[in-house]
């Protein structure tokens, strides 16, 4: 076989499962490459309360527990399996947490980058030896505290706003940042400054044709990109025709697209949206997300002589 | 943003994706879009009363609650657990095997195109005449009445329109759907209005005085004299019977739970959604039974129903044997008569566009696991709308009106609710084995959907009584030869045919894309989790 087989998969929100799974993934798939597309850490977190005499009470998949504190790792794995930080408390401090949004936030951050550490040392360490490229770019869902994590990581490369040469012969230049959305998430730019920080790349690529672009943000109506519409207090807008669905992808990553016709668009955000569509000459991918339930969903895609030769979704 | 998601139980950071649950009225307006009551109730009793004489419709929409809400606890503990997958494709493939899940989407996407061709054979010969009728055309409505050949042709520029309409995008498809069903509801709502606030002597003395006198009588003992004679003994079981036509009517409600977020609590409302659904759903199909059993007469529908399916033109009716061409009888105002017939033409098209949407997507959908070349998924740049999809789906649909209308086909298909039926148990089948082949994704799904009732998962019995009930469905279709003619090898062959045709299909459509690059086996490897 000629070529290669590059994997890509995204938006796993800390689900330790998953990620397993896409380390697993180069080996499963014969995958030299494996790029993940930013939205790698958690959304929610679940205090475990100490209670008198040593327990811990918790809530957990709709079911309370209380539970000897040796009972509590099994738990704690399936938490974190899932995308979710558990953290042992007291009631003091849980009650502190939910009325102080700062040291929530603070809280959130700490326990993102630990687990994201932990992470990069696990690629390394399953990786290292097999000589699988291994690219992970932070989305932006993803606090910017993690970038130190990556900058210590002697493996996991982070291509944000770089452009990097995947197995020494396709440019590729990588962005986790969004558009604005309304949950005013940690990486999110106004299109025009998204555009320029896209553009500032994009005019270093010696072969804008055979590149590939990793961009965590679809490009806007492109079908990648279709996700239930929300009014204003996050609820979504519902109609006789059911939920209604709009277009939120950014109109720069459209406007680069169109404008470099690039050999590859490598894109997530919108889970819902799992889709592969070209545009113009660019093949444009979004493998969606299922993280929730410990399922990846990724795209194989065979590189050959500066073209896509096949590629397939998968849910893995 | 994030107070607002907070629980006791966990926090929940600012982050793209996370929404508010849905509130009761978005539910009931989602579960309202569905339901298609002036169309439903027209469908059943055009057949029922013939196929089942003697039944009592309304009492088997009641009868036929318990099996639906088992398809709906189904529907709603699969979205909780999946909540992004999507439906029953991924389900059976999960469960089962892929092959399978596709076997079960392409015989649902064939079902849908089937669907789709019958509506607009009903938009062509049923509802238009009494709507031009209605407005004063009465030499069109006479031509469309009296040449079957006039749907082929109404057909063309329908179809044309159809895609025309999608090619400009989504958006605008949005737009005539809000218009149609607008028109839809006020047209439903005046036609059920009358029955409502009149009396049954009042239709029969407005038939009397446009048929003739005593016409309304002489119609029920014509029906008689042909040989229309239900067997009181039989009432019973021809009730029980019609719960076929009853979950024909109730079905779509439960993929109003296909919305769910993220965070498990909020997956509660598929539930709410697919329950509010059927509650709603069940409420107005009831009232609306009993209303045109009590306007029109038991006896009037089922004579009706018989000519309808024996000899149409015997009843001398003049816009066809169908409740709705009874408006011309019902009410002398012609604004009323025009708001009732108009609502039941956007009746069928609002059904119409959702048709083509979901062949569209399924097209999609196979297009991106490379079952059908990707050109079907091409969208045009400046509209943004599947044009090649499109296109595909509006020819497929003639194809099929063709064949309906030209050939014995559909006899030959015993009655898609049977066959239908029999791919629903193998959802079923899905249902009842998840916990224990999918265990991986089962242990981390709600509580809601880990739930266990006498030591197994309440999924599990929500897949047993959905076999035991679509095995009555399937025991129904296919012992009553009225729904679709006899059952011999050759139509139950034909009939299994679109569902078994499947399965080559994929092998084939599987050696054709390992020849050319990757294995497709490897699209549903199963990766280790450590």
């Amino acid at each position: 076989m000629s070529g290669f087989h590059l994997f890509f998969a995204t938006d796993i929100h800390g689900s330790e499962t998953c990620f397993r799974k896409f380390l697993n993934a180069g080996l499963a798939y014969k995958a030299e490459v494996i790029i993940m597309g930013g939205d790698m850490t958690g959304k929610m977190l679940v205090p475990l309360v100490a209670q008198a005499g040593g327990k811990f009470s918790f809530e957990w998949l709709g079911a309370a527990y209380t539970l000897e504190e040796a009972d509590l790792p099994k738990y704690e794995k399936q938490m974190r399996m899932s995308g979710c930080y558990p953290y042992r408390t007291t009631a003091e401090e849980k009650a502190e947490l939910e009325t102080d949004p700062v040291k929530l936030k603070r809280l959130f951050a700490n326990e993102m980058c630990k687990t994201v550490a932990q992470w990069l040392d696990l690629a390394e360490e399953r990786l290292a030896k097999t000589g699988t490229e291994c690219y992970i770019t932070p989305g932006n869902d993803d606090v910017l505290e993690i970038d130190e994590a990556f900058k210590s990581s002697r493996y996991v490369k982070n291509p944000e706003g770089q452009l990097m040469v995947v197995k020494g012969e396709y440019e590729m230049i990588a962005s986790g940042y969004s558009n604005r959305t309304p949950w005013n998430s940690p990486r999110e730019m106004d299109e025009d400054v998204l555009l320029v920080h896209i553009q500032g790349m994009s005019q270093r690529l010696a072969n804008p044709h055979k590149a590939i672009f990793n961009f965590h943000c679809p490009p806007f109506d492109s079908g990648l990109d279709t996700a239930p519409k929300i009014d204003k207090t996050f609820k979504p807008v519902t109609g006789i025709t059911g939920v209604e669905m709009t277009a939120v992808g950014s109109k720069s990553v459209a406007q680069a697209i169109k404008e470099c016709q690039p050999l590859l668009g490598l894109h997530g955000h919108v889970h819902e949206s799992r889709a592969a569509i070209k545009i113009g000459k660019t093949l444009c991918i979004n493998p969606g997300s299922e993280y929730s339930e410990g399922i990846l969903r990724g795209c194989l895609i065979w590189l050959d002589k500066g073209k896509v030769r096949d590629y397939m979704l998968t849910c893995g | 943003m994030a107070e607002k998601l907070v629980s006791k139980s966990f926090f929940v950071r600012d982050a793209t994706g996370l929404v508010r649950e849905l509130s009761w009225f978005d539910t009931f307006l989602c579960a309202f879009g569905i339901l298609n009551v002036g169309l439903g109730l027209v469908q059943a009793f055009a057949y029922a009363p013939f196929v089942f004489p003697g039944g009592n419709i309304p009492i088997a929409f009641i009868i036929a609650i318990p099996g639906a809400f088992f398809l709906g606890l189904l529907n709603a503990l699969f979205t909780a657990a999946m909540p992004r997958s999507g439906g029953d494709y991924v389900w059976v493939s999960r469960s089962i095997s892929p092959i399978f899940g596709f076997a079960v989407n392409f015989f649902f996407t064939f079902s849908v195109i089937a669907a789709a061709a019958v509506n607009i054979w009903y938009f062509d010969s049923i509802f238009l005449a009494p709507m031009l009728y209605s407005f004063g055309l009465q030499g069109a409505a006479s031509w469309i009445t009296a040449n079957p050949s006039s749907t082929l042709v109404l057909a063309i520029p329908a179809l044309g329109l159809l895609a025309w309409m999608f090619s400009r995008g989504l958006q605008a498809v949005k737009k005539v759907l809000v218009v149609l069903f607008v028109l839809s509801i006020v047209g439903t709502l005046s036609w059920l209005g009358i029955m409502l606030f009149s009396s049954s002597g009042s239709f029969i003395a407005g038939f009397n005085a446009a048929m003739g006198a005593n016409a309304y009588q002489n119609l029920i003992a014509a029906a008689k004299t042909a040989g229309f004679a239900p067997d009181p003994a039989a009432g019973g079981a021809n009730t029980f019977n019609t719960i076929v036509y009853a979950f024909q009517m109730y079905s779509g409600f439960q993929m109003i739970g296909y919305f769910a977020g993220e965070i498990k609590k909020v997956q509660r409302s598929a539930m709410q959604a697919i329950m509010a659904a059927l509650g709603i759903g069940a409420a107005i199909f009831i009232s609306g039974a009993f209303l045109v059993v009590r306007y029109f007469g038991k006896d009037f529908v089922s004579a009706v129903a018989y000519f309808n399916n024996t000899a149409p033109a015997s009843s001398h009716l003049p816009l066809g044997n169908y409740l709705s061409s009874m408006v011309i009888f019902m009410t002398g105002n012609p604004l009323l008569r025009a708001l009732i017939s108009l609502g039941f033409v956007a009746t069928t098209l609002w059904i119409l566009l959702p048709q083509v949407l979901i062949v569209t997507r399924n097209l999609f959908a196979w297009s991106f696991d490379r079952l059908i070349p990707e050109w079907f998924a091409r969208v045009n740049d400046r509209t943004h709308s599947p044009v090649n999809a499109t296109l595909v789906t509006a020819g497929l649909i003639f194809i099929m009106l063709i064949i309906t209308l030209t050939t014995s086909f559909w006899s030959y298909l015993v009655n898609l609710a049977g066959i239908g039926a029999l791919v629903t148990i193998i959802v079923s089948i899905a249902a009842i084995i998840f916990p224990y082949r999918r265990k991986d994704i089962f242990e981390k799904a709600p509580s809601l959907v880990k739930a266990k009732l006498l030591g197994l998962p309440v999924l599990t019995w929500s897949g047993i009584f959905t076999m035991i009930t679509q095995l009555i469905v399937v025991a129904i279709c296919f012992t009553v030869p009225a729904i679709g003619g006899a059952v011999t090898w050759t139509s139950l062959l034909s009939s299994l045919s679109v569902f078994i045709l499947a399965f080559p299909l994929y092998g084939i459509i599987y050696a054709i894309n390992k020849n050319r690059g990757l294995d497709p086996k490897l699209a549903y490897v199963e990766l280790p989790p450590e």
